[in-house]
């Protein structure tokens, strides 16, 4: 019998209501690099067992990165005298009942010492290439990781999955210290696309050269996909019932009700395995699918795991999250405008390729600022103009609703800045207010 | 364990490491959330893993794990060499300054080991929390209570002979919550740490400062006034002033930023490595970092090169006076670590970071300071901030504000706005008070992120003839 069956059956046999168990390895190898040199290689290696525990409403969850199958068998002991000490979860609501069929996915695996190597490889021709186009210097991060998950729980659940992720970013500076910025991700390494975003962010960082201070005031914005990235990330913490309840979501209350424009619609599909978030079940073993967050303009639905769905009398979206339900793949739903042609025929507005420090004053309506980074574009009748300066100070519940444009250059964009991967293409945002610091 | 952490150093010598550390860490940390007075999932982590960091072929690598067995950590070294040795050619020549090589144990006493205090009792610091903010009798839907605790078990030793053991227990609490008053939402979120036992929590009395900031609040969003507009002076409470100069002294006087090493992740800074000398804001600027503040959060008497922690002046008297540096960038740059490198975890590298940076005292008392304002804003706890990456352009919404009328205050303010270049807001200061605060935050850095346990803090100050950004 594996550890996690013999840690379950402990659970069982010192009268746990639910218990989910799940070993977790995550191998990741980095390859950092700046001022155009790799600057250190990363090798990591974690394997974690994770152990959740139900008695009577009262739950408690414990992470063991030091273990053996003795330790881990005392860790239960140790877990149900906690229980014993706390108040009741009345929302608490029991895990889901299995067992569960699963999609089969892709078996793409690359040893992590290989991958090492050829991460490596893959940033020097990155920098080259930058060199050769005439980045001044570069700085980046080319990631690797492999993980293995295991899963077995009370409610006759076993899963087990393993899958690669890739991601680049680079940014890439000229002599007169103007930046371009891009990323990549993919799930097989054939798909990174180092060279487009080493082109992309070299080009931006020379197209901004010589910008002036921005005048503050409303515009109409076009955000790039990295850009956009940044707003949809922040944007669906609000669709986890968690943050509802914890008064940190601007659609408390709106389910059903409109929350963007018609021609905005915004997905997480973990069982998008393009996506680097993917995943084939969610922490109860519940196999992952799309779920709908909000459709032509319209919130469908909050992100849910077994419990909090039957709280509210809906079913899972397979979204947990044993604290939170969370999403972990998310996708704006492509136009068919091209942003080239929405520049053209731009008479007045902005450009903004990258956003930074992005904070709300208040999560419950929405109110927030974020600084654009990076390449930063004034348009004034189809010509671009560079700009600089910026600080984007408006609410983001109302700017979905002024959402004008959805473009066709869907991209995965992960990052420092976007935690949760998301697909998006590039969006026209109107009347955005932009505001400046005085100096 | 310890004998493994000398297999790392013993192996990367004998593998043709120029320079060798290990760390191995052991933490015990647990978690309470309290949501809108229900307990939520509750638990406790166990970590213990073991890093090495090393300089082979002129180029570093780092690596860390935990499957702690011989065979697992010989492997991790020759793995960490392998990819020191293949990144070479593109590899910066990576060189650290000449150090003290150091050998000490030291250990944060508590009055109150956070390991042997019971669940219950930590849920039921929370659960006072949430009674005291229910008492007010002001409506807060949105009442999210967070209590930590970590007890973090550390071996630094590195191949020039140094070996430090320390233990430093830490406790925190951070909270959001939802105010429902006058029609709107008004959200505050805050958060306090200290190095030490339990008992740095209950004497933090924070039942009291939740509910009487929540009392505040609502006066606030009952009486208070749009923000007047033209120029007008300032005064900056604490809280302000501890997150001004974080962001704005001690993230761009970052040695790491300035060398440009993240600028893809954390960003850069506005100051160049030959700043030092230059006029950054008036004489009564001065700011400082220092690590050693005992009973702080940001605490450590070496920092994770193996480096003495000393007090560090990043600003002096309107001049910048030094920056953060760990052993890289000053060997890059000439001159002596600060002791400014630390990791968030055994899985982490060494970054520059800050410890507690604050803004030092004036004479004059915060009164004194507002008394001799004739038109403006005393703006004293914040909603909002933000700041660019070279750490030039930032901005803080005020939470608690008051509109201040020939030296006295007389009406509430919402929402002030104080947008600001860097060198405009430190040359705009006239004075400083002497009511120091310190306020605990978790600073992030690094790419995967590493949140640090830090302080940052000051008196009262008093800024001249700025504008207010619109609201």
């Amino acid at each position: 019998m594996s550890i996690l069956k013999k840690v379950l059956a402990e659970c069982r046999k010192r009268g746990a209501d639910d218990a989910i168990v799940s070993l977790e390895r995550l191998q990741t190898t980095q390859v950092k690099f700046s001022n155009s040199k790799i600057i250190t290689t990363e090798n990591v290696d974690n394997v974690g067992l994770s152990i959740f525990i139900a008695v009577k409403k009262r739950i408690v969850l414990t992470t063991l990165r030091e273990f053996s199958e003795q330790s881990a068998l005392k860790s239960v002991k140790e877990l149900l005298s906690f229980t014993k000490t706390l108040p009741k979860n009345k929302d608490y609501n029991g895990i889901a009942e299995g067992p569960f069929k699963y999609r089969n996915t892709k078996k793409y695996s690359l040893e992590i010492e290989e991958a090492g190597t050829k991460g490596i490889k893959q940033v020097s021709n990155a920098i080259n290439k930058a060199t050769k186009l005439g980045a001044d210097r570069t700085a980046g991060v080319w990631e690797t990781n492999y993980s293995t998950t295991e899963l077995h729980t009370s409610g006759g659940v076993s899963a087990k999955e393993q899958g690669h992720s890739f991601y680049f970013s680079i940014r890439a500076f000229t002599a007169a210290n103007n930046s371009g910025h891009s990323v990549c991700s993919a799930t097989e390494l054939k798909d990174l696309t180092v060279g487009n975003s080493v082109e992309e962010a070299i080009t931006i960082a020379k197209m901004h050269s010589n910008p002036v201070k921005v005048t503050p005031g409303k515009y109409d914005v076009l955000f790039y996909p990295l850009a956009a990235a940044n707003l949809i990330d922040n944007a669906a913490q609000s669709a986890s019932i968690f943050a509802v309840e914890s008064g940190l979501s601007f659609w408390a209350d709106k389910l059903g009700s409109k929350v963007a424009s018609n021609n905005f619609s915004l997905y997480d599909d973990a069982s998008d395995d393009s996506g680097v978030g993917s995943r084939v079940f969610d922490a109860e073993g519940i196999p992952t699918k799309k779920v709908e967050i909000i459709g032509n303009g319209i919130l469908k639905n909050y992100l849910h795991n077994t419990s909090t769905a039957k709280k509210y009398k809906t079913q899972t979206t397979a979204s947990a999250g044993l604290i939170s339900p969370e999403p972990v793949n998310l996708i704006v739903e492509g136009g068919n405008v091209n942003k080239d042609n929405i520049i053209s025929e731009m008479t007045s507005g902005l450009v903004v390729t990258n956003l930074w420090y992005t904070r709300f004053q208040n999560s419950a309506t929405g109110d927030f600022s974020t600084v654009p980074r990076d390449g930063l574009f004034l348009v004034k009748k189809g010509k671009l103009t560079p700009v600089k300066d910026a600080r984007i100070s408006d609410n983001l519940a109302s700017m979905l609703m002024r959402v004008n444009k959805v473009c066709n250059d869907m991209r995965w964009i992960v990052g420092w800045e976007v935690s949760v991967p998301t697909k998006t293409p590039t969006l026209l945002i109107n009347d955005v207010r932009v505001s400046r610091s005085v100096d | 364990m310890e004998e493994l952490a000398d297999l790392i150093i013993r192996t990367a010598k004998n593998k043709g490491a120029s320079y060798a550390e290990a760390r191995l860490e052991s933490t015990k940390s647990s978690g309470f959330v309290l949501k809108n007075g229900i307990a939520q999932v509750s638990g406790y982590d166990i970590t213990k893993g073991i890093a090495v960091r090393l300089i082979s072929n002129g180029s570093m690598a780092f690596g860390s794990t935990n499957i702690l067995s011989k065979s697992s950590v010989t492997k991790l070294v020759e793995s960490v060499i392998k990819s020191a040795k293949t990144s070479a050619p593109a590899a910066f020549k990576t060189e650290f300054s000449d150090e003290n090589s150091e050998k000490d144990e030291y250990e944060v006493k508590q009055k109150i080991d956070v390991r042997t205090v019971s669940p219950a009792k930590k849920l039921s610091l929370l659960q006072d929390i949430d009674k005291a903010i229910l008492g007010t009798k002001k409506s807060v839907p949105g009442r999210y209570l967070i209590l930590g605790d970590e007890y973090v078990d550390k071996l630094f030793i590195n191949s020039e002979g140094s070996r430090i053991k320390s233990i430093i227990p830490r406790t925190n609490f951070t909270y959001f919550t939802t105010l429902k008053e006058n029609g709107s939402l008004i959200q505050r979120y805050w958060q306090y740490g200290a190095s030490g036992g339990f008992e740095t929590l209950t004497a933090m009395n924070l039942p009291k400062i939740l509910s009487d900031e929540i009392i505040t609040l609502s006066k606030n969003a009952l009486e208070g006034i749009k923000p007047p507009k033209g120029e007008l002076d300032m005064v900056l409470g604490p809280q302000i002033v501890g997150i001004v100069v974080h962001e704005s002294a001690g993230h761009p006087g970052e040695a790491d930023r300035i060398l440009g090493r993240e600028a893809a992740q954390a960003g850069e800074s506005f100051l160049g490595i030959n700043d030092v000398g230059k006029k950054i804001g008036s004489d009564k600027v001065t700011i400082i970092d220092d690590p050693a503040i005992g009973g702080s959060f940001g605490y450590y008497k070496y920092d994770d090169e193996g480096v003495k922690a000393k007090k560090r002046y990043l600003y002096k008297d309107g001049r910048i006076a030094d920056f953060l540096h760990n052993r890289q960038s000053a060997a890059m740059t000439g001159t002596k670590s600060t002791a400014s490198a630390r990791a968030s975890a055994f899985d982490r590298e060494p970054l520059v970071r800050m410890a507690n940076t604050y803004f030092e005292c004036g004479k004059y008392s915060e009164a004194e300071l507002i008394t001799d304002v004739k038109k403006g804003i005393f703006m004293k706890t914040f909603m909002e901030w933000n700041i660019d990456d070279k750490r030039f352009n930032q901005k803080y919404v005020g939470a608690e504000a008051y509109l201040i009328e020939n030296g006295k205050i007389t009406k509430p303010v919402r929402e002030p706005v104080l947008e600001i270049t860097t060198p405009k807001l430190y040359s705009s200061v006239d004075a400083a008070a002497n009511n120091i605060e310190f306020h605990a935050g978790s600073c992030g850095k690094g790419e995967p992120m590493q949140g640090m346990p830090v302080w940052f803090g000051g008196p009262s100050i008093r800024i001249r003839k700025v504008r207010l950004g619109n609201p």
